[in-house]
Formats: structure tokens, C-alpha cells, sequence
């Protein structure tokens, strides 16, 4: 874009100037407050300020209000002609403040008014946004010194810039990188979307039971529709040989129903005439038997009948012999009986004898009893009690006699004594003691108790027992006890015999055993067990010849009961003949059993067979033809060969596109080895630009820079030692300002004739170092148009090209 | 001397599903079929042969339509000769019980032969001093052939004319990797003592020349070819046995043709000179291009091959081989040296990956400005 002409109405102090630039270099000159910033202002607030612009905004501070109109008013109005790269010729009107509006007019003629499809017509013309401009191709004396500063802030200048440098870079032919990138990543979507390319697969082993439906790249596309195919193929192969399978099958069961049909027509014509063979032969076997039997009948019926009455006769005989034998028995059961009675007798009667004498015997003694026994004892244990308690009143005497005396010494319980005493002698005694001599007598009792009545009861205590003695018979307390003893004795004696004896009479009395003997009479008999063995043989045997009988009887009676008569059995075996022959006549009429039957049943089990076998072909038959219809049902109209053929021509085109893959993954990744390579250089060009306006910029004095992205963060001096940007003077700070901006100007506007505009941009410049600026610039300024404004004019002679006044 | 048309591998019934023709030139490959053995029976009645001889696989499967059947029976019917012997062959292999033989079998009148047992056809009863012995399929495959009755048959019938006829392979002659088309053995053929074996399966004639006195056997080819893997018109023999030789006569019968080209080309024209060569509403065509176009040669190939198509009833064509003439020269004559499309075709072309390289140049190409 070449700005042609700029018109202030009014912008800042400026009201009514109109400056016309040209292509290449443009120099405003005039004096400080003549303004010339006013101007670049107003060029920029023209291009990038909407009209409808907020009044807190920082483009309204910056590039608007400090440029309201000097002698009043609200209005500002800046008109700016210009001629796009395209070659056609643009005038843009802003007017800003208390009136608001915008006009462009295009090349061609036409109005545009809308602001916001003004803006959109710059941005299409300008190219570069307003923070590229604003950092790179407008710059404003006071921001020329911070350009470093700046830039850095400005991230839209320094990104446009980047990319120009890239597409600089890469663009030689015309090709975007991200465009490219895009075209790569399309492709390589449309090919491989879905598909693991690691694994030469689909994704997530997707195949086509599960397929994907959506984003299915060709190749995935490729994969379902040959593995469809193979499992069509492999579907057709099978339709096929089941049908192939099935036709066999059919003509397998056809051959055997073919097989099987002669031998079993052959085996049914013969049928009914073993149906009736069946029938005949065992009614033959029948009637056979039949006759057999009655002959036998026929035969044994006389035999029976005498063997019925020799049966009789015999049993008639043995009941006679039974009641003989019966009274034989019983005659010799009594007469062991008599025998036994006799036996007892003879063991009894001694035993009775004995008991007899000891009877007497005992009936000869004193009867004591036990209670006698007790009550003598008893009276003698109150004899012995009373005697005792007399015993306990012991009395002593010492008897001293000067003459020799006989003295009589007696007590209650002592014999009285006699003794003689020559001097003197001791005596003693219980309970009394009386000793007297001849002239004297001196009884003593002992005064504890009264002696008499113990002597009494003593005295009256042995008189009973004497009584209840004599009564007895006996002497004395022994023995009564002795009798009794002998009495008990012969008591025992006696029950030990006639238990004995009891024994021997069974429950009867002696003289009831005695009678019984007197009454038995002798008389001779045999044995009873002989007799009785005799018995039970006999028994047995008419026991025997009874049943016998009866079963002679029953068969009798049978034959009886079946033929009527003996003579009714012959005529019933002639009946049975006539028939066995009139059968054999009619079995002799059926076709013969074939030889390899053994019998009817033999025959009719494997006709049956046959039958069965025949069924069940006729139902494989059936089936097999069902079978065979199913599976050309099956069959699809394309055979398996055809289906092949799809299938080769669809593994090929997978097989193609596999390649195509490969190519494009290998086109893709020499794309990202070059724009990573590229990520690297980009900013190489740069600074080899930067560089070369670097060294006259600076006087020569800087050579080199480091770049941190497109701006310099050291420079390299030309002794080979490098500084910080920041520590550089003010005028080399300049120069490098200068040198940075035509730098990134150039790679900015290499397509076009693009505008660049510095305001003073080389104040405070060393004279030999504004003669190698305006050097560069001029030379920069060559194909471009560069709008400068100076307020020196040694500065506007040492750039030359058109020279504005401005005053 | 008797004259025989020796045909076989008509394949009624095939649908032409392999590839995706136009639907209305599908059923036009399909009734070709059927009116290429119309006309085998015209060029008989022509050439007065006394039988004709069909090869196996009449029928491209069990599973075709009954009036398809009925069809050729009716035009098997039109023979003016004494006789058509029917083999069949694998694809329509023998099955008594087989819809297609039964229906066959009911529609064809006495002068229709089917060849279904392996056992001597005396025909006599039909005026011809011949008798033949068939090999006939009686499944999709098989290891082993049918000829082993021959060797048992202890005598052959009387006759002046011993002819075989079999379907499947001849080792050597045609291909079978897997034996699995009742493969034969040229020699075994020979050691029948036939004085000829009327052969189908292979879709090419043997031996593949117009004609020859060549006796022993000859597969006769499909009369209308079936698709691109059968390159040739169509053929059938006119086979004629004299007293001491066989003469065998190609017809050319096919209404169809296929044709499946590699041409390596530099320019279009190439493209266009060759189908101004086999062009034709019947020609089927599947193009392999291969070799180096100059760029504006290239960006013309699409609209050349659509006008080529115009010529032919169908085109079919890979363009993958053919690639654009791109060399570090002309890669360096069209982009900038050091800029991106040069630094990425110019590695791509030292690689050697043609393949590669011609996408990347196609993607270049979009998004140049």
C-alpha cells in the first residue's frame, strides 16, 4: 500500500493541511510543534482508530485525545488517499467525536460507510494488523528509543513476524506450512482415520463385527469391505459344498432306498403266505399235542382207575391195623405206668416207717417250747440279777477267838460252812452273813437295801422256775434247753424225710399210693415205644396211600370233567387227527420259507425291519431333498470363484492404499522433520537482514546480534565483545532502533511497496552516524515508500528523496 | 470325416458381480452369455457339423434360473447336426437329483446327450459311427479326475470315431496349485487310445492358435469371455476328424471383450492412441498406467481417460504407477531452492520413494498459492 496523500480537517492543532507523499522515500521537514507527529498520528488514527472508538480505550488516549482541535470544537476529520499493491486507488474518511462516521472508497468506485465492514475491507488491504503496524511500520520519535522495549510487548507485531519470517522462509514456492500441515492432516484423516497404524489394524481391534461406523478413513474402509468379502467367500465355499454335500447325500439315500426296494418287494410278496405259515405251524403243534395228550389220557385212564381201588383197599386195611395198634399203645402206656406206681411204693414205705418212729419219738420227750425256753430264762436272769446286786453288798468278818472254836458261818448266797477257829479267821458274805457259834450267833446285813425282799424275790424267782421245771419234767434251765434242742432235732429230721417221701407219692398220699398199687393188675404187654414206632409207620403210610388217592381221584374226575368218558377220549383224538391233517393239507399249499429264514418270525422281523429301514429312507429321503433345497437357498447368485475374484481386486486396493498410507506417513513425517528444522532457522534470515543494517546503523561499531526471537538481546561489537541492548548509549540504542525496524519493514513488506514511517527516527544520531542511516534508509526506501519526518534539514539533504515542507 | 463344434465354460448364469459395472451393462454381460451359445449353434449349423460338443460348466452354478435352463435348452434345440453331448463340469457338476440336471434333463428333447455317467455313449442311434467317453464332474472339486473307468473298460464299442470328454486341468497346461479341478495328466490323456479329447474348464483355448492339426486334446476356451483374468475374443473349435488327422478350426464367437493393459506411457496421447486401437462398445477395459508425465501431461490424464472411457463399454483404471516427472532438477526449476516444497520433494526424490514423493508433490500442489 503507497499512502498518496493525507488531510487533516482538523486533527490536533492541523485543520485544513493536506501533504501528498510519493512512492519511495518521503522526508517531512519542519520545525518542533510544526506538527509533523500530529500528522503520523493522524495517518495512523485514520488506518486503525474506529470512529466508534471508546473514550477510555488506550487508542482514544493515545492517538485522539491529546489531538482534539486546538481552537475548540469536538470534531476531528482525517482523510487519507492511498493506492493498494493491487494498483487501485482508495480514499478513507474518519471523523471522530461528537460526529462519527467513515467512508472509504474503493477502487472501483463504491462507498463503503459501515465501520465495521470498513475495518474489514483495511484489514484486507492493509494486511498486517494494527499492532503490527504500531510496532513496526509506524514509529513515533519518542517510542524509537524503546523499540526493543515495545516490541517486546507487542506480541501481535512479533508474532506477524514470525510468521512472515516463516512464510518468508517456507513460502519461496508458494507453500503454506500450516496449510500444507492441514492438507497432511486431511489426507491423512480421509486415509487412516480409525486405523492403528502401529498394529497395520483398526483401532481397538475393531473389525467387523464391531465396526465403526463414523470417521472410517479409506483404508479402514478398504479393511471392512475385504474382510466382508472374505467372510462372503468363505460363506459361498460353504453354501456350496453344502449343497455339493447335500446332493450327495441324496443320491446316497436314493441308492439305498434302491437297494433296499427289490429285496423287500421280494420279501412282501412272500409275506402272507408266512403270516399264515405263522398261524398254521403252531395250531399244528397245537392239535399234535392236543392228540398226544389224549392218548396218553387214553392210556393211564384204566391204570388210574385200578389203581384207585387197590388205593382204597389198602387204606381200609390200614385203619383196621391203626385201631389194633392204637389200644396196644395205650394198653402199654398203663401197664409202664403200673410199673412206676409200684417202683414209688417201695421207695415210699421206708420213708413213711422212719417218719413213724421219729414221731413216736418225739412225742415220748417233755414238750418244751421256745417260749417256755425264754420265760425259765428270763426268771433265771431276775435270780441272777437279784443275786448279783446281793453280791454287791460284800460283808467281811475277822473273827478272833481266844479258845478254838467250831464256828457255823452262813449267807444268802453262799452254802453255810463250818469251820474251825482256832485263833481267829475271816469270814465274808453278801448282803448278810450270819456266823454263830455254838453260843452266839451274830448276823450282820448289809443296810444299803432291804436283803430280804431281794432274797424273796430271789426265793420266789427260783420256786416258779422249779414249778415251771417239774412241770417240765426237767431239772433245770439246761436242761430244758437241751430238750429243746432235741425236740428241734427231730422236727428237721422228720420234715427232711417227708419232703423225701413227698417226692416220691407225687402229689398223693402214701396210703393213696399204697391203694393205687393194691388196685393195679398185672398183664403182659410189648414195648410202647415198639408199639408206638409200629404206629406212626402205619399212620404215614395211610397218610400216603390217601393222597394217592385223592390225586388218582382228582385226575379221574378231571378226565371226567374234560371227556365225559373213557370211550369219549377216542373219539376226541380221532377229531383232533382229521384236523392235523386237514392243516398239514393247507400248510403244504404256502410258498416255502425262503432257506436263509429259520422261521415265520425270523422272516416277518426282517421284513419288518425292511419296512422300518425303507421309512427311514424315505424320511432321509425327505429330508435330504429339504436339506438340498435349503442350501441352493443358501446360495447366493454369485459363486465362490466370483466372490474370490472380488475378494483379490478388494485386497489389492487395501494393499494399495496400505502403500499410499506408508507414503503419506512418511511424507508426514519428513514434514515435521523440516518445520522442526525450520523452528530452528526461522529467525536466521532475520538476522542476517538485521545485521546488515545493524553495522551502519551503529557506525560500524556492532556486527552481530543475539536474537531472542526476532529482537536483539546482546550485541556483538566489532572487537568481538558483546553487551546487553540495554546498556548501549542512547545513540546506539537508536541506531539499532533504526536498523531493527527496517529489518522487520523488510521482511514485512517483501511482497509489496508497503509504507513505513519513523518520526525523526535519526535524532540523536552522531553526524557520521546519520550519514550511514539516511544511507540505509535511502537504500531501504529504494522500492518501498518510507514517509520520514525530520526537523533538521542537513538530516532531510542527507536522505533525500521528496522533501515536504511542513511549517 | 465327422465335424464337431467343441465348446464349453459358457457359464449361464453368471451374474458379473466381480466388479462394479454399470447395472445396465451387468445384464447386458449376462445375456451375452446366452446368445454367444445361440450363436455357437448358428456357426454349427453353418459349418454342418454333425455334433456339438460342450465341454462342461453350460451353467454357472446349480442355483440359475429355471427359465435360464429352459432357454438353452430351446436354443441347444435349434442344432441342425445329429447331436448335443452335454458334459458337466464343475461348476454344474452331475447330481441325479440335481435341480438343474432334472430340469435340464425334462426339457431337453432325444437329440440332447447329457453326459452325466462315466461309461461309453455309443451314438450311433443318432446316425454317427461314434461313441463317447466322458469324464464327467460330479462335485465343485476333486483331486482326482474321472478318467480311471476308462482303464477298466475291458471293450470299447464299435465305431469309427473314439472321442473323450472331460472337464478340469491338464497338468502343465492349465492352471490347478491346489489339484483341486480334476486334474489330468497330458499322457494319461494320450494313453487312452481316444484318437480325441474334447476339453473344457480352462477359459483359454489349447493350444492358442487359429488352427492346428495338433490331435490328443484341445480345451476349446469360454466362447464369450467372463472377465479381465480372459483376455481373448471368445473362442470355439470347429474340430474336424478325418481318417488320419484332427483338424482343429478357431471360431471366434465372443460378444464381449476384456482387456486387461499395463501401458507404460510418457504422454497422454499414448493413452488415447491405444483405445483409438481397441475401442469398441464391447470392450471392457482395466488400465494399469505406469511411467513419468511431464506436469501439464499429467494434470491432462484425468480428462483424457474420461474421453477414453467414452470409447469402450467400460474403463477400469489404475493411475497409482503413473507419476508426475518430478527430479531434484524439476523440483528445483519450480520452487525456490531452501524453501519448504523443495527441502520436502528434493529429500523425497533422493530417497527414490516415487510413491511418497508424488503424494507429497499432489499436497504441495493444493496449497500452493
Amino acid at each position: 500500500m503507497i499512502i498518496q496523500a493525507i488531510k487533516l480537517m482538523p486533527f490536533g492543532g492541523i485543520n485544513g493541511r493536506e501533504v501528498k507523499f510519493k512512492p519511495g522515500l518521503n522526508v517531512v521537514l519542519g520545525p518542533n510543534e510544526a506538527g509533523k507527529s500530529t500528522m503520523v498520528n493522524a495517518l495512523f488514527a485514520a488506518l486503525f482508530v474506529p470512529t466508534n472508538v471508546a473514550l477510555n480505550s488506550r487508542l482514544w488516549k493515545n492517538y485522539l485525545l491529546p489531538f482534539l482541535p486546538y481552537g475548540g470544537g469536538d470534531t476531528m476529520q482525517v482523510t487519507v488517499d492511498f493506492q493498494c499493491d493491487a494498483g487501485g486507488n482508495y480514499s478513507l474518511s474518519r471523523t471522530w467525536g461528537a460526529v462519527k462516521n467513515c467512508r472509504l472508497v474503493t477502487a472501483d468506485g463504491s462507498v463503503i460507510t459501515g465501520e465495521e465492514r470498513l475495518q474489514a475491507k483495511l484489514a484486507e488491504l492493509l494486511k498486517y494488523g494494527r499492532g503490527t503496524y504500531e510496532g513496526i511500520l509506524f514509529a513515533r520519535q519518542e517510542e524509537m528509543l524503546q523499540t526493543v522495549a515495545l516490541l517486546r510487548q507487542n506480541h501481535e507485531a512479533a508474532a506477524t513476524l514470525g510468521e512472515i519470517l516463516r512464510t518468508a522462509f517456507l513460502q519461496g514456492g508458494g507453500v503454506s506450512l500450516e496449510e500444507f500441515a492441514l492438507e497432511l492432516e486431511q489426507k491423512k484423516k480421509a486415509i487412516l482415520s480409525n486405523w492403528d497404524i502401529e498394529r497395520d489394524a483398526p483401532k481397538n481391534n475393531r473389525g467387523i463385527d464391531n465396526p465403526y461406523v463414523q470417521n472410517v478413513g479409506l483404508l479402514l474402509k478398504a479393511f471392512y469391505d475385504k474382510e466382508r468379502l472374505n467372510r462372503q467367500l468363505q460363506a459361498a465355499v460353504e453354501a456350496e459344498l453344502e449343497v455339493e454335500t447335500a446332493l450327495q447325500n441324496l443320491e446316497t439315500v436314493a441308492a439305498a432306498k434302491a437297494a433296499l426296494a427289490p429285496r423287500k418287494a421280494f420279501l412282501e410278496a412272500l409275506e402272507d403266505d408266512v403270516i399264515k405259515r405263522s398261524r398254521l405251524e403252531p395250531l399244528l403243534g397245537k392239535l399234535q399235542l392236543q392228540e398226544e395228550q389224549l392218548r396218553v389220557v387214553n392210556r393211564q385212564w384204566p391204570q388210574e382207575s385200578e389203581r384207585q381201588k387197590n388205593l382204597q383197599q389198602t387204606i381200609a386195611a390200614g385203619q383196621e391195623r391203626l385201631t389194633v395198634l392204637t389200644a396196644e399203645y395205650e394198653a402199654a402206656k398203663a401197664a409202664a405206668a403200673g410199673k412206676k406206681l409200684r417202683e414209688r411204693l417201695l421207695t415210699a414205705k421206708p420213708l413213711q416207717e422212719e417218719i413213724g418212729e421219729l414221731q413216736q419219738k418225739l412225742e415220748a420227750l417233755p414238750k418244751v417250747t421256745a417260749a417256755e425256753v425264754k420265760a425259765l430264762e428270763q426268771l433265771q436272769n431276775e435270780v441272777n440279777t437279784k443275786e448279783t446286786e446281793l453280791q454287791g453288798m460284800k460283808l467281811l468278818a475277822q473273827l478272833s477267838v481266844k479258845t478254838p472254836q467250831t464256828i457255823s458261818v452262813s449267807s444268802p448266797l453262799a452254802q453255810p460252812e463250818t469251820a474251825a477257829v482256832t485263833t481267829e479267821a475271816a469270814f465274808s458274805g453278801a448282803g448278810s452273813l450270819e456266823i454263830s457259834a455254838e453260843e452266839w450267833t451274830l448276823k450282820v446285813q448289809a443296810g444299803q437295801c432291804d436283803v430280804e425282799a431281794i432274797l424273796e424275790q430271789i426265793a420266789a424267782a427260783k420256786a416258779l422256775m422249779q414249778e415251771q421245771l417239774q412241770q417240765l419234767a426237767l431239772a433245770d434251765l439246761p436242761a430244758v434247753r437241751q430238750m429243746l434242742e432235741k425236740r428241734r432235732l427231730l422236727l428237721e429230721q422228720m420234715s427232711r424225710l417227708q419232703a423225701k417221701l413227698e417226692g416220691v407219692l407225687q402229689g398223693s398220699s402214701y396210703p393213696e399210693l399204697a391203694a393205687a398199687v393194691e388196685d393195679l393188675t398185672e398183664t403182659m404187654t410189648r414195648d410202647p415205644e415198639t408199639v408206638l414206632t409200629e404206629l406212626l409207620q402205619l399212620q404215614a403210610d395211610l397218610k400216603q396211600a390217601e393222597e394217592q388217592l385223592k390225586a388218582v381221584e382228582e385226575r379221574l374226575t378231571a378226565w371226567e370233567q374234560a371227556y365225559g368218558s373213557h370211550e369219549a377220549v377216542m373219539d376226541r383224538v380221532i377229531e383232533i387227527r382229521t384236523e392235523r391233517s386237514k392243516r398239514q393239507q393247507e400248510l403244504a399249499s404256502l410258498a416255502p420259507l425262503p432257506e436263509t429264514y429259520t422261521d415265520a418270525d425270523e422272516f416277518l422281523s426282517v421284513l419288518k425291519a425292511l419296512r422300518a429301514e425303507s421309512q427311514q429312507l424315505d424320511k432321509q429321503f425327505t429330508e435330504a431333498r429339504e436339506q438340498l433345497l435349503e442350501a441352493q437357498q443358501k446360495q447366493g447368485t454369485e459363486t465362490a470363484e466370483e466372490i474370490e475374484a472380488r475378494y483379490q481386486e478388494a485386497e489389492q486396493y487395501f494393499q494399495r492404499l496400505q502403500r499410499e498410507a506408508a507414503a503419506l506417513l512418511k511424507v508426514e513425517a519428513k514434514f515435521n522433520d523440516i518445520r522442526s528444522q525450520f523452528k530452528q532457522d526461522t529467525y536466521a534470515p532475520f538476522n542476517a537482514a538485521f545485521r546488515r543494517y545493524l553495522a551502519p546503523a551503529t557506525g560500524f561499531r556492532y556486527q552481530a546480534a543475539e536474537l531472542d526471537g526476532a529482537l536483539p538481546s546482546r550485541l556483538e561489537a566489532v572487537s568481538g565483545k558483546t553487551l546487553p541492548v540495554e546498556l548501549l548509549s542512547t545513540g546506539t540504542a537508536r541506531g539499532i532502533a533504526l536498523a531493527l525496524r527496517l529489518a522487520m519493514a523488510e521482511f514485512l513488506l517483501q511482497q509489496s511497496s508497503g509504507f513505513l514511517v519513523m518520526d525523526d527516527p535519526l535524532v540523536d544520531l552522531d553526524p557520521e552516524r546519520k550519514e550511514h542511516a539516511a544511507a540505509i534508509i535511502g537504500s531501504y526506501a529504494h522500492n518501498r515508500q518510507v514517509i520520514i519526518t525530520t526537523c533538521d534539514p542537513d538530516t532531510a539533504v542527507r536522505l533525500g528523496g521528496h522533501t515536504i515542507n511542513w511549517s | 470325416m465327422l465335424k464337431v463344434l467343441h465348446t464349453g465354460d459358457l457359464h449361464l448364469g453368471m451374474m458379473h458381480t466381480t466388479r462394479n459395472y454399470p447395472e445396465g451393462l451387468r445384464q447386458n454381460l449376462i445375456k451375452a452369455r446366452l446368445t454367444t451359445l445361440a450363436r455357437l449353434v448358428e456357426e454349427a449349423n453353418q459349418a454342418a457339423c454333425q455334433l456339438i460338443i460342450i465341454a462342461g460348466d453350460l451353467f454357472n452354478s446349480h442355483n440359475v434360473p429355471q427359465e435360464l435352463i429352459r432357454d438353452a435348452v430351446r436354443i441347444l434345440d435349434g442344432f441342425a447336426g445329429a447331436c448335443v453331448a452335454v458334459l458337466p463340469g464343475n461348476h454344474d457338476y452331475y447330481a441325479e437329483l440335481s435341480i438343474l440336471w432334472q430340469t435340464f434333463l425334462a426339457q431337453a428333447p432325444e437329440q440332447i446327450v447329457l453326459l452325466a455317467e462315466t461309461r461309453p455313449y455309443p451314438l450311433h442311434d443318432f446316425g454317427l459311427d461314434a461313441v463317447l467317453y466322458p469324464a464327467p464332474c460330479d462335485r465343485r472339486h476333486s483331486a482326482t479326475n474321472r478318467l480311471g473307468w476308462l482303464r477298466e473298460l475291458s471293450e470299447k464299442p464299435a465305431a469309427r470315431w473314439h472321442l473323450g470328454v472331460a472337464h478340469g486341468t491338464v497338468r502343465g497346461i492349465s492352471p490347478d496349485l491346489d489339484d483341486r479341478y480334476f486334474p489330468m495328466e497330458r499322457e494319461e490323456l494320450l494313453h487312452t487310445g481316444l484318437q480325441h479329447w474334447f476339453l473344457g474348464h480352462t477359459h483359454t483355448r489349447y493350444p492358442d492358435v487359429e488352427q492346428t492339426e495338433q490331435g490328443g486334446f484341445a480345451y476349446c476356451g469360454t466362447p464369450e469371455p467372463d472377465g479381465f483374468a480372459c483376455s481373448h475374443a471368445g473362442y470355439a473349435w470347429l474340430t474336424t476328424l478325418h481318417e488320419d488327422k484332427v483338424f482343429n478350426r478357431a471360431l471366434t464367437v465372443g460378444q464381449y471383450r476384456f482387456i486387461e493393459k499395463t501401458l507404460a506411457i510418457r504422454d497422454v496421447a499414448a493413452v488415447e492412441n491405444y483405445f483409438a486401437q481397441i475401442g469398441g462398445e464391447n470392450v471392457l477395459v482395466k488400465l494399469y498406467l505406469t511411467g513419468r508425465l511431464p506436469q501439464e501431461e499429467y494434470q491432462q490424464r484425468s480428462v483424457c481417460l474420461d474421453r477414453c472411457a467414452g470409447q469402450v463399454a467400460y474403463l477400469e483404471y489404475d493411475d497409482s504407477s503413473l507419476n508426475l516427472e518430478l527430479s531434484p532438477a524439476s523440483i528445483t526449476a519450480e520452487f525456490p531452492a531452501g524453501s519448504f516444497p523443495h527441502l520436502l520433494l528434493t529429500s523425497l526424490a533422493e530417497d527414490g520413494d516415487q510413491e511418497a514423493l508424488q503424494l507429497a508433490y499432489e499436497l504441495v500442489k493444493k496449497v500452493k498459492k
